[in-house]
């Protein structure tokens, strides 16, 4: 029985050494918008950035054998799979699509080829030429129409990542694998995107995978939100140059041993939300109990500007009633009495 | 023939007069029980017998029989072996069955009721010591009321929530209208420790709740969950009475039976909605069967058009207050208890120790805008995905979002396993599918397509947008095209 109680307990505790090192999944999403990249030229570069983005994969990978990962762009044109390679363009032509961003890559920069096939570790090999590979062709494919569009689609690359993180867990179910998702933002408004966004950050929090938001340029409210609500790091760069060490300091740590790093992320947060009509920010609105959606006054017609339902005349009454100041009376005391008396008690309703 | 005895009677169509065709709906429940009726046992040919004809007619099955005299049907009989033998196949077939039946769903825009007040009632009588739900029904009940109250504030931030419990023929507060999760899954574990013991009494629950949800205002909902294990009712006066004050109240009652359907249960559920029973009372199969029907009733009600009144459509005031971080500890209005940090009233200043609440000094409704985003996809649910025909040209060989490789289509006849989006025609696995419609709703397809640039509207000026149409609950159901959400708002 011994024998049999000790090997228990010496798979437990193999089993517990296993969970220490889980392996990570961690999402990365990619905003290219490609005016928010030029706006930002003279602090850093796309290519400077991508080499940033790639050391800090490799370092994700080589923490742990089993770690994986999946980078996602979030283009004005709509959102891409870099990697894990989409199946249409591996289909096309497979074996090219390296040589093709290899070609790009040293072309365009002039500088040394930075992959080099017969030294470099297979794994790394791998992300990296297909990263820059799909890249290059979403890069190059854009026209003029495409670039016109403002927004990157980054509820779509969210919701992507979402989708491809559940599959991975849902696959492997004696493996445990923590997921989490960094989203490198350079774009301001994605005012449009509110809703599919919060979905997004709700069903990330719902699913605990923390999103760090490493920000650029920019600034959005409710990536704040999103980082706060799911756990995540949030962290708006004043030096965008150094973007290789903020990944590797801040954001390679460990969702585990995050509580005991000291990071600089957002404490306080701007919860106040954004009138729908007047797109204002309002710390005080009306909300229709309808539609929910908000309002930094009350509407003239009475009714609501989004589902045009029409509002009880009376609650908007109510709503809109100034304070008032009661004038005190001079107390006439023998007069109150008298008064009070007859209609003191109210006659029961019947 | 003597009809006293409960036998089956056959209906003749011109076997009575025809005015007694409106017999009320609960008459038929009420027949179920021997001599209940005075004029039940008669020889007289009309109206009682019609009425017992048609309630008999209720209690058969899909087949025209009664529900025992069915074909039993042996579930491994239904599992068929394929060529090599093996069960895996029909076992995936099974799985994958599952899965659909849970994405089948009305994705109609309706109104619906968001900021709720659910009274959730609970059996603490001695019935629920029967071992027939493991462990036991009481035991499982707390568990799963627990997980409850999670779900129904993640679904319903803006919403309350309070329990009260049937024990000794008397109903127990067990906690307060309010919507703190937390204080109400403590209050349940405390309850774990308690033995269920004596009678339930319906009357008196009901009763407790209705008080509970007096003074509720009347652009927000007022419900009564009801999970119900005894067959009996031990009440003090009249349940029917108790049950009409619920309907003037506009008070909507589910209920879940663990035992068997209980007649006053059906009528409690069929009169507080108007008329409609079925998705009201639901009587439990096993235990995933009692969590799903538990966890039905997260999803907010539609707004019935015979409950709809001018008076529900409020415009509510509510304020936005801003998260602040603290050096030193200060006193929260909430709990005069000393915190650090908090989240501080916008009206009044005062410090809140969490959200959504409503301002303890100058009774302003606090939430964050978060809250709000969180039960718009309640308003606006994802359409359904639809399952792609083989015969289709354009037959996607990945999953669009997940990127994992479909099977091949061997046969035009064989399910193909792709499922896709209405708008954007992308093409999904079952997984994601099912993922999309109950973790994200969003479509990951129609997301990843560029987003067309908006005019910013002028401010204060009426701007064309396209009105959100959210229709009622109503039979009629003439459900115009459904405008895409995402174009009526934004923020």
């Amino acid at each position: 029985m011994n024998a049999v109680d000790d090997t228990h307990a010496s798979l437990g505790g193999s089993e517990r050494t296993g969970s220490d090192e889980h392996p990570t999944l961690l999402g990365i999403v990619l905003d290219t918008n490609p005016t928010a990249w030029a706006e930002l030229e003279n602090k850093l570069s796309l290519k400077e950035a991508v080499e940033s983005l790639l050391i800090f994969i490799n370092a994700h990978l080589s923490l742990n054998n089993a770690n994986r990962v999946a980078v996602i762009a979030a283009h004005t044109t709509g959102a891409k799979f870099l990697y894990p390679k989409p199946p249409s363009s591996s289909f096309e032509n497979g074996s090219q699509s390296g040589h093709t961003s290899l070609k790009a890559m040293s072309g365009t920069t002039g500088t040394a080829n930075i992959f080099d096939r017969q030294t470099m570790y297979r794994q790394f090999r791998e992300v990296d030429e297909a990263v820059v590979g799909e890249l290059d062709r979403l890069v190059s494919s854009a026209t003029e129409k495409s670039v016109r569009s403002t927004q990157s689609a980054v509820s779509g690359a969210l919701s992507l990542a979402l989708t491809y993180i559940n599959r991975v867990n849902s696959n492997e179910d004696e493996v445990k694998t923590h997921a989490r998702i960094l989203l490198v933002s350079v774009s301001g408004d994605l005012s449009s995107q509110y809703i599919p966004t919060m979905n997004c950050i709700f069903a990330a929090q719902k699913k605990r995978i923390p999103i760090d938001v490493c920000k650029l340029a920019g600034d959005t409210v409710f990536l704040q939100q999103a980082s706060d609500s799911t756990n995540g790091t949030y962290m708006k760069l004043d030096h965008p140059r150094g973007l290789v060490q903020y990944l590797l300091s801040a954001f390679l740590v460990d969702p585990a041993i995050l509580p005991h790093v000291n990071l600089s992320t957002q404490r306080d947060v701007d919860f106040r939300a954004a009138c729908f009509v007047t797109k204002t920010v309002v710390d005080i609105g009306c909300v229709c109990s309808v539609c929910l959606c908000i309002m930094s006054k009350v509407p003239a017609d009475g009714s609501c500007p989004m589902c045009g339902t029409v509002y009880d005349p009376q609650a908007l009454q109510k709503i809109n009633r100034k304070p008032m100041v009661i004038v005190k009376k001079k107390p006439k005391k023998k007069k109150a009495k008298l008064d009070s008396t007859p209609v003191g008690t109210p006659s029961p309703i019947p | 023939m003597d009809d006293s005895d409960d036998d089956y009677v056959e209906f003749s169509p011109g076997g009575g007069d025809d005015d007694d065709l409106d017999f009320n709906d609960n008459d038929g429940i009420s027949k179920r029980t021997r001599n209940r009726d005075p004029s039940g046992s008669t020889n007289k040919k009309g109206s009682p017998r019609k009425g017992k004809a048609v309630a008999d007619s209720k209690l058969k099955g899909t087949s025209g029989g009664y529900a025992w005299e069915d074909e039993y049907h042996r579930s491994w009989d239904v599992v068929q072996e394929d060529e090599g033998g093996s069960l895996a196949g029909a076992v995936a077939g099974l799985v994958e069955e599952s899965k659909k039946k849970r994405i089948v769903r009305d994705t109609k825009p309706l109104q619906r009721g968001i900021i709720r007040n659910l009274i959730l009632i609970l059996d603490f009588s001695s019935a629920m010591l029967e071992k027939d739900l493991r462990p036991n029904r009481y035991k499982l009940m707390i568990n799963y009321a627990i997980e409850f109250v999670g779900e129904f504030f993640d679904q319903n931030p803006i919403s309350q929530l309070g329990i009260v419990a049937m024990k000794d023929g008397l109903a127990m507060l067990v906690s307060e209208l309010d919507g703190n999760p937390t204080e109400h899954i403590h209050k349940l574990e405390l309850c774990r420790k308690q033995e269920p013991t004596g009678v339930p009494s319906l009357q008196n629950a009901l009763e407790m709740a209705r008080g509970l949800l007096y003074h509720v205002p009347a652009h927000c909902t007022k419900e009564v969950l009801l999970i119900f294990g005894a067959l009996l009712s031990s009440d003090p006066g009249d349940i029917h009475k108790t049950i009409t004050s619920l309907v003037d109240d506009k008070i909507r009652a589910k209920v879940i039976g663990l035992a068997a359907q209980v007649a006053v249960c059906k009528e409690l559920s069929t009169r507080t909605n108007y008329g409609h029973s079925e998705n009201n009372y639901g009587v439990v199969l096993n235990e995933p069967h009692f969590k799903d029907l538990l966890m039905e009733t997260t999803t907010p009600l539609a707004v019935s058009k015979m409950g709809a009144s001018v008076r529900a459509n409020m415009l509510v005031e509510m304020g936005f207050p801003s998260r602040i971080s603290e050096s030193e500890p200060t006193l929260c209005a909430c709990h005069s208890m000393l915190t650090q940090g908090g989240y501080l009233c916008p009206r009044c200043k005062s410090k809140i120790c969490s959200l959504p609440t409503i301002c303890p000094c100058c009774s302003l409704t606090l939430i964050l805008s978060t809250h709000l985003a969180r039960s718009y996809h309640h308003l606006f649910p994802l359409q359904s995905f639809i399952e792609v025909d083989a015969t289709k040209r354009a037959i996607a060989s990945h999953c669009f979002s997940c990127q994992l490789e479909l099977p091949h289509i061997t046969s035009l006849t064989s399910p193909t396993h792709r499922f896709a989006c209405v708008k954007c025609n992308n093409q999904f696995c079952i997984d994601c599918d099912v993922f999309c419609h109950e973790t994200l709703h969003n479509c990951p397809g129609c997301e990843s397509m560029a987003h067309k640039p908006k005019q910013r509207p002028v401010p204060l000026l009426p701007r064309p947008v396209q009105k959100l149409k959210l229709n009622f609950n109503s039979a009629s159901s003439s459900a115009s095209s459904t405008p895409a959400p995402e174009d009526g708002i934004s923020v």
